[in-house]
């Protein structure tokens, strides 16, 4: 088995995901999306970091290859300096205790069939985890960590309003005390009331139990408040990463600019500047060669669209692929 | 003689501004149930000018599509408007038959919607459904509607729009399809626009161009902006009046500015709080305790009681009366001081 040395919790070097798009007679695979492309970050015991991004950046397919819900097409992901790519059968099932994550459709992530006491215990079920009234009891008392009352065991989950299904599927990946917790949009899809509610939850659960975040949102505002560093995805590839606050005031990469410029903020005086970025988010498939921003950037010049930028130190731990940032 | 006309020009938008355009008074829509008739739009009453940007802020279940609707008599059944007066240019909408609002309806009050892509007709061109529209109101040539189609087009800053005609809803990306919607809205040259969460399905740098799209047909064509949203982001950047909505009923109604430095209502300020701010590091969010509760299940008196921090006893006893607060600015809360 492969590992390495290393500090972080977990670390993903160079993961890249391609989707075949099949197409035409004998479904030929026609050209790939390049959802991930190259993408390196890592994380630390306890620590959070926010990974944001619009539709198609490649975000989710990241938090999905981390947790081996998604096979990445190459790189590697150590947890706690182990190959967790090579893991196979009995040894990742074992392994899959320490990973968790929550999905952004509390609708859709939870089974109708099931009552919310059998959701919550079923990852204590697959692990063989106590008998029958230990889990009761476990189950109970992670319910009532989440803010849920330990009666609603028997109830199913049509009964319950977005913000606590959310919380029945945070009940359901603390379960078996992970060190490291994806949250794949948690609060997307809640009402702002709801959504201070349970980000305060994931803050104080992660105190309690030290757990490592990767936070992905597209709502920058919940990602400057929650986490450490914060990764900025465009088109497949990680544009800036760095701390969150100095990424919020003073970002290097023209796309970070534009994003925290077009965010609304809470203050009508804030004024009506035109769109920072003209045009949409061009197709990942095949993607042409150069900068993948180059096209809507405002900086660009003639050689970005040939030669694609690497992540460059800018020093203080952050880093931005631009030619010219 | 420029100063003096642009002075003119200013004091002209005013006065225009004044000028209502659509006053809703005590709309009351209610749904049947098991334990009765439960209203989920409870006496909203509100006022757009012409020209003007209003907004109705609220979260899930508040009722505030369900009012936007209303505007239509679109509830879906067996819901039904029970009371109240909709007024448009001075005419009642609830007293219309099924004929005239049949033509007021997509003419002079539109509509665009959250999702576009459940909103447009899979299998017709955009040409097809724009000049639908407009087949739907006038008596037109093809050419005549088609152009119309065009210019609509143009006008939303759809590239190349003659071309894009015979083009279908797949063929177009989340903000193109938007756009597509608010041309199809425009096409007859309502006085009245109603968009329902138009940019919630959209990303952000997609969202702040339609603002400035809709902040600009506003500013060339007059058109007044009724939105319906959830994001106070989006009422900061478009509105000039907001009302917030809890529980089917109004809670405040103020300028934008007064509901962002001055809130009244402690529901208008909860909401404030818990959104978090941009520039990080701060520490615990001050989210509003308990979870909105159902409407054939609301509490006595104010709705809001049981989740507020000032409540008590005589929170309980009928629901709040609108007092004064500010100029134009007024809460539905037994709290709130009265101003003068």
């Amino acid at each position: 088995m492969k590992s390495v040395e290393t500090t972080a919790l977990i670390e993903a070097r160079n993961l890249v995901k391609y989707f075949p798009v099949r197409r035409g007679f004998f479904n030929r695979v026609a050209a790939h999306v390049h959802a991930v492309d190259d993408v390196s970050f890592s994380i630390d015991r306890g620590e959070t970091l926010g990974l944001v991004g619009e539709t198609g950046s490649g975000k989710t397919t990241v938090g999905r290859c981390l947790v081996r819900l998604m096979e990445p097409t190459s790189g590697s992901i150590f947890f706690e300096g182990e190959d967790l790519l090579t893991l196979k059968g009995r040894k990742l099932r074992e392994k899959r205790r320490d990973f968790q994550i929550v999905f952004q459709d509390p609708f859709g992530s939870l089974n109708p069939r099931m009552t919310v006491g059998a959701i919550v215990a079923e990852p204590l079920v697959i692990h063989k985890l106590g008998n029958r009234r230990e889990r009761t009891e476990r189950v109970a008392a992670l319910l009532e960590r989440v803010g849920l009352d330990p009666s609603v065991m028997s109830r199913y989950p049509h009964e319950f309003s977005g913000g606590q299904r959310q919380r029945v599927g945070i009940a359901r990946a603390i379960a078996l005390k992970p060190r490291f917790v994806v949250c794949d949009e948690p609060v997307s899809a809640l009402d702002v009331s709801v959504q201070a509610q349970i980000v305060n939850l994931l803050q104080d659960l992660q105190e309690e139990l030290g757990m490592g975040y990767l936070f992905i949102a597209h709502g920058l505002n919940v990602v400057a408040h929650i986490s450490t560093r914060t990764a900025v995805m465009y088109l497949g590839r990680i544009v800036e990463i760095g701390p969150t606050r100095e990424i919020f005031t003073g970002a290097l990469h023209p796309y970070t600019k534009a994003l925290l410029e077009a965010a609304p903020k809470l203050d009508p005086s804030a004024g009506k500047g035109p769109p920072p970025l003209e045009g949409d988010l061009p197709s990942n498939m095949d993607p042409p060669p150069g900068c993948r921003f180059a096209a809507r950037c405002p900086i660009a010049r003639p050689d970005c669209s040939e030669k694609e930028p690497q992540l460059r130190d800018f020093g203080g731990d952050r880093f931005a692929a631009c030619h010219y940032a | 003689m420029l100063p003096s006309l642009l002075s003119g020009g200013a004091e002209s938008v005013i006065i225009s501004a004044m000028e209502e355009l659509l006053k809703v008074e005590d709309l009351v829509v209610s749904f049947p149930s098991e334990k009765g008739e439960v209203r989920v739009v409870d006496g909203v009453s509100l006022e757009v000018g012409k020209g003007e940007a209003a907004a109705v802020v609220g979260e899930s279940g508040c009722g505030k599509s369900m009012t936007a609707l209303s505007l239509f008599r679109l509830v879906p059944y067996p819901g039904r408007i029970v009371g109240g007066r909709i007024l448009l240019k001075g005419r009642d909408l609830m007293q219309l038959g099924e004929k005239e609002i049949c033509a007021t309806r997509g003419r002079d009050l539109t509509m665009v919607f959250q999702d576009p892509l459940s909103a447009l007709n899979p299998v017709m061109t955009i040409g097809a459904q724009i000049t639908e529209a407009v087949h739907a109101h006038e008596k037109v040539s093809k050419a005549e509607a088609t152009d119309r189609a065009v210019e609509a087009l143009e006008l939303v800053g759809l590239p190349s729009a003659k071309e894009r005609l015979k083009a279908y809803p797949h063929q177009f990306s989340g903000g193109m399809r938007q756009r597509v919607l608010i041309a199809m809205a425009l096409v007859c040259g309502p006085s009245l626009l109603v968009a329902d969460e138009p940019t919630t399905a959209i990303d952000v740098t997609i969202q702040a161009q339609i603002l400035d799209l809709l902040d600009r047909l506003r500013e060339e064509k007059g058109l007044a902006i009724l939105l319906i949203t959830h994001d106070l982001g989006v009422v900061a950047r478009f509105a000039e009046r907001v009302y917030v909505m809890y529980c089917g009923r109004v809670v405040e109604e103020a300028p934008v500015k007064d509901i962002f430095q001055n809130p009244a209502h402690p529901y208008t300020e909860g909401l404030l709080a818990s959104v978090p701010g941009m520039t990080g590091g701060a520490t615990r969010l001050k989210a509003i305790p308990g979870t909105v509760p159902s409407p054939d299940a609301l509490p006595p008196g104010c709705s809001f009681a049981p989740r507020c921090p000032l409540q008590d006893s005589g929170c309980e006893v009928g629901a709040p009366p609108f007092t004064p607060v500010g100029e134009a600015h007024s809460a539905r809360c037994f709290k709130v001081e009265a101003s003068k």
